[in-house]
């Protein structure tokens, strides 16, 4: 994964937006199951899944907004059963994987996201003189809640921990998790103050900033960045044209491509594709004998 | 050349009559190193302030200050952005960015410099202060030792003539503040910077600095090179925050004072015979109060174990120092031991029961006492109980009282408090709970060596009413003055668990700056007064 970590924030920014927003608007369920393997895949070759279990979340989801949606939509020709009087379909059921499908491969893809698009790489898309400012207010902005959420904690735990969370009658907890939240938003405005203190004082509202950052990019950026904008056309031309399509109601009809599969395919294993070549590298690198 | 000048400065805070500053003057030169001292709230942070435009306080103001000539009130920004760095006392305080580089090139940034030449000075003050091999890494990994240097290399990066630092180590182990320290020294050694550093442990630095600004109650009292200052300070009680060999020297009478540990090592072994402080008499048939049986604790499912195995035993009506360096798993004992956390393996027992959640009879004081703090004013905070009863008045003042908070203080709003008073209003808030079991993390932040005499009474007097006491601490001085046993923390386990007196007595590194004066000659002194005491026993120099 490290070739993608090394890619310009503004190509990783084009990769991610083209898989993750053509999964979620492009129906086909040749499309998601493609996206969510290509992002499964991506996962496990960065770490972030070691084993079944790590998947129990997204597998809830999946079957979550598969089984629940026959029971909201009644549509479709073929009753499984009957519940409550109303026919639970196999068109409402596949509707609502192929739902699930495109939620769990948007939510791999949003965990790699945060994986390789750290807030500062972020801040780092913004560029001249006074987009550089506007940079480090939004990486400030970007980690501003994961630290919220850990400062939250800390309190909690502080009150918790000195005998002041109290939880003998509904009102008394209420009043002890109000405190906290009070506790919490005085220190959270105490640190912001004493942060913008030191920005001041290293003179962050002087005018003409520079970067550090590194501005030209690399053939492989061009290439990814290319790739996906293509990738992301092929598959519209595909659903504009009428070849690339999936209906459920009244019965289930759907058609992809194989140049369409083929093609998204090739976008949603750059990942893994990048892991593999690495690895080869590594080998050859290795001492012989 | 000059680098500083304050002419009769004078400032007062818009809400109060009372002046933070009265007339301080001084001058500062290139390469000078001048240490502020003074108790809690006698206005050096406001002085440290008044000479970073940017980080000036909002208030009343008379008198001068002058930088290399100027008004600073005229200086252009830029100037003072570069030429003027500030340190503060918390290390997770000053960071903006997420990684090292991104904190180091902040500044440079800022200043408009071009990449190549940003690149070149953070490659050399990397190098040049060692931090190489944190280049790379996220903040939130770093040891607050190591963000501190990363603070100090981040404001270096743009070269200045004038470092201001305030309570720097405040946080630090002792390891992580002498590494600190001498990083400093080498600076102002080889580049000439002139500092200004406001310090409450003097030990590392009294020795180095050219000359010494003792403030009081706002007012510049003496302004004298260091040994000048001790033997004027040596027999009041702020005397008690300078380092030991001074201390020694003034009680001594000696004409030359000494003025580091060795040299007064040497000078007690070869001018004293040996003799040995009496052993305290050790508590006999004591209850336990804390058992930790094989204890294995981590904070994630894939990450390192904190505490490793860890065995503990704690008598009621005793009092325990928890400590070693940053990241050993002082605090996360303190929380087991709390019931904020639960062991994934092993036991942890408070007065005979198996910890299962947080105890009605145990409170902890968090590293950060203003994270329990809610209400408009400290009055408020402390007149309602966790369950929501009314304490009366009377209970919160004799409390408050009896930890030197003031009725006026009580009308203050928490962060306007200094960090000493705040520790103590935090304290006063769990005693108001009656707790049998006190939990301490590092309650030394902040505190000057008069609030630290005044915590070591108040830690006796609630042990010897039957309270059991446990604190997590970097200050070995505290340990030594407070403490009946200490436990050392080392990877994850307590690495020793004996009488205060025979651990730092035992330990040649890890050890207050008595104990090391003290030597074999006056084996069990731990404690500045201890070492005193004997000299003057063994009747001065033979």
């Amino acid at each position: 994964m490290r070739s993608l970590k090394r890619t310009q924030p503004a190509a990783l920014f084009c990769y991610f937006a083209a898989v993750t927003l053509t999964a979620v608007f492009c129906t086909s369920p040749a499309i998601r199951g493609i996206s969510l393997a290509g992002g499964l895949a991506a996962l496990i070759a960065a770490g972030e899944v070691r084993r079944p279990k790590d998947l129990a979340g997204y597998g809830v989801i999946f079957l979550m907004m598969t089984a629940l949606n026959p029971v909201i939509v009644t549509y479709g020709n073929t009753p499984l059963f009957y519940l409550m009087d109303r026919p639970y379909t196999l068109e409402a059921l596949l509707y609502g994987a192929n739902n699930g499908l495109a939620m769990t491969a948007a939510l791999m893809w949003f965990r790699l996201f945060s994986v390789l698009m750290t807030s500062d790489k972020i801040g780092t898309l913004m560029t001249g003189s006074v987009l550089n400012s506007f940079g480090t207010a939004l990486k400030l902005t970007l980690r501003y809640v994961p630290d919220l959420r850990l400062r939250y904690r800390e309190i909690r735990e502080a009150h918790k921990a000195a005998g002041l969370l109290a939880a003998d009658t509904w009102i008394v907890r209420l009043r002890s998790e109000l405190n906290v939240f009070m506790s919490l938003t005085a220190c959270s405005l105490e640190l912001s103050a004493r942060t913008a203190d030191s920005m001041k004082a290293r003179g962050y509202t002087l005018p003409d900033h520079t970067s550090l950052a590194k501005r030209p990019r690399r053939l492989g950026d061009f290439l990814l960045t290319a790739l996906s904008a293509g990738a992301a056309v092929c598959v519209c031309t595909a659903v504009r044209g009428g070849r690339l399509y999936a209906a459920f109601y009244p019965e289930v009809k759907t058609e992809c491509p194989l140049y369409a599969a083929f093609v998204w395919a090739a976008l949603c294993g750059v990942p893994l594709l990048s892991v593999i070549k690495e690895q080869i590298k590594w080998r050859s690198f290795a001492p012989k004998g | 050349m000059e680098i500083i000048r304050a002419e009769g400065l004078t400032f007062s805070y818009t809400d109060t009559e009372n002046k933070a500053l009265d007339g301080v003057s001084f001058t500062l030169s290139e390469g000078e190193l001048m240490l502020l001292y003074g108790a809690s709230g006698s206005g050096k942070s406001t002085l440290l302030r008044l000479m970073k435009p940017e980080l000036s306080p909002v208030g009343r103001r008379g008198g001068n200050v002058l930088y290399t000539g100027n008004d600073i009130k005229t200086l252009p920004a830029k100037v003072s952005a570069a030429e003027i760095g500030f340190v503060g006392q918390d290390p997770n305080a000053a960071p903006v960015t997420e990684d090292v580089l991104g904190e180091l090139a902040f500044l440079p940034e800022n200043l408009g410099k071009p990449r190549d030449l940003i690149m070149r000075r953070i490659a050399e003050i990397s190098a040049y202060l060692g931090l190489e091999p944190l280049i790379g890494r996220k903040l939130a990994e770093l040891s607050a030792g190591q963000k501190q240097l990363v603070n100090l290399a981040a404001v270096m990066t743009a070269s200045p003539k004038l470092l201001l630092l305030d309570e720097p180590t405040a946080r630090l182990d002792p390891h992580s503040a002498e590494v600190f320290m001498s990083r400093l020294m080498k600076i102002r050694a080889e580049l000439g910077t002139a500092m200004i550093i406001s310090e409450h442990r003097t030990e590392g630095i009294f020795g180095h600095c050219d000359r010494v600004l003792y403030l009081e109650d706002g007012v510049r009292r003496s302004l004298l090179p260091p040994a000048e200052t001790a033997a004027a300070l040596a027999w009041t009680p702020m005397g008690a925050g300078l380092p030991c060999c001074y201390r020694l020297s003034a009680a001594l009478g000696l004409d030359k004072p000494l003025t580091d540990t060795a040299s007064a090592a040497r000078y007690v072994r070869e001018n004293f015979k040996p003799a040995k402080v009496s052993a305290k008499p050790s508590p006999s048939d004591k209850e336990t109060a804390v058992e930790l049986r094989d204890v294995w604790f981590g904070y994630t499912r894939h990450g390192a174990d904190i505490l490793r195995g860890t065995d503990l035993t704690i008598e009621n009506g005793s009092i325990t120092a928890v400590i070693g360096a940053n990241g050993t798993g002082k605090s996360t004992l303190l929380k087991l031991i709390a019931g904020v956390y639960r062991p994934q393996e092993g036991k942890v027992s408070v007065f005979g029961r198996r910890v299962r959640g947080c105890r009605r009879d145990a409170a902890m004081l968090p590293q950060d006492p203003a994270a329990i703090f809610t209400e408009k004013t400290l009055m408020d905070d402390l007149r309602f109980s966790p369950d929501g009863e009314r304490r009366d008045d009377k209970t919160i003042l004799a409390a408050a009282e009896r930890l030197g908070l003031t009725p006026e203080l009580l009308g203050r709003f928490f962060l306007d408090l200094s960090g000493g008073e705040l520790q103590r209003a935090a304290l006063t808030k769990l005693l108001l709970n009656a707790p049998k079991l006190l939990l301490l993390d590092e309650p030394e932040t902040g505190l000057d060596c008069v609030n630290k005499h005044r915590l070591a009474e108040i830690l006796r007097g609630f042990a010897a009413e039957g309270g059991t006491v446990i604190f997590a601490t970097h200050d070995l001085d505290l340990a030594a003055e407070t403490a009946d046993s200490t436990v050392m923390m080392f990877g994850g386990e307590c690495a020793a668990h004996l009488p205060t007196a025979e651990l730092l007595s035992g330990n040649e590194l890890y050890t207050t700056a008595a104990a090391r004066i003290a030597g074999t000659t006056f084996a069990g002194a731990v404690t500045a007064e201890q070492l005193i005491d004997l000299c003057g026993k063994a009747g001065g120099a033979s």
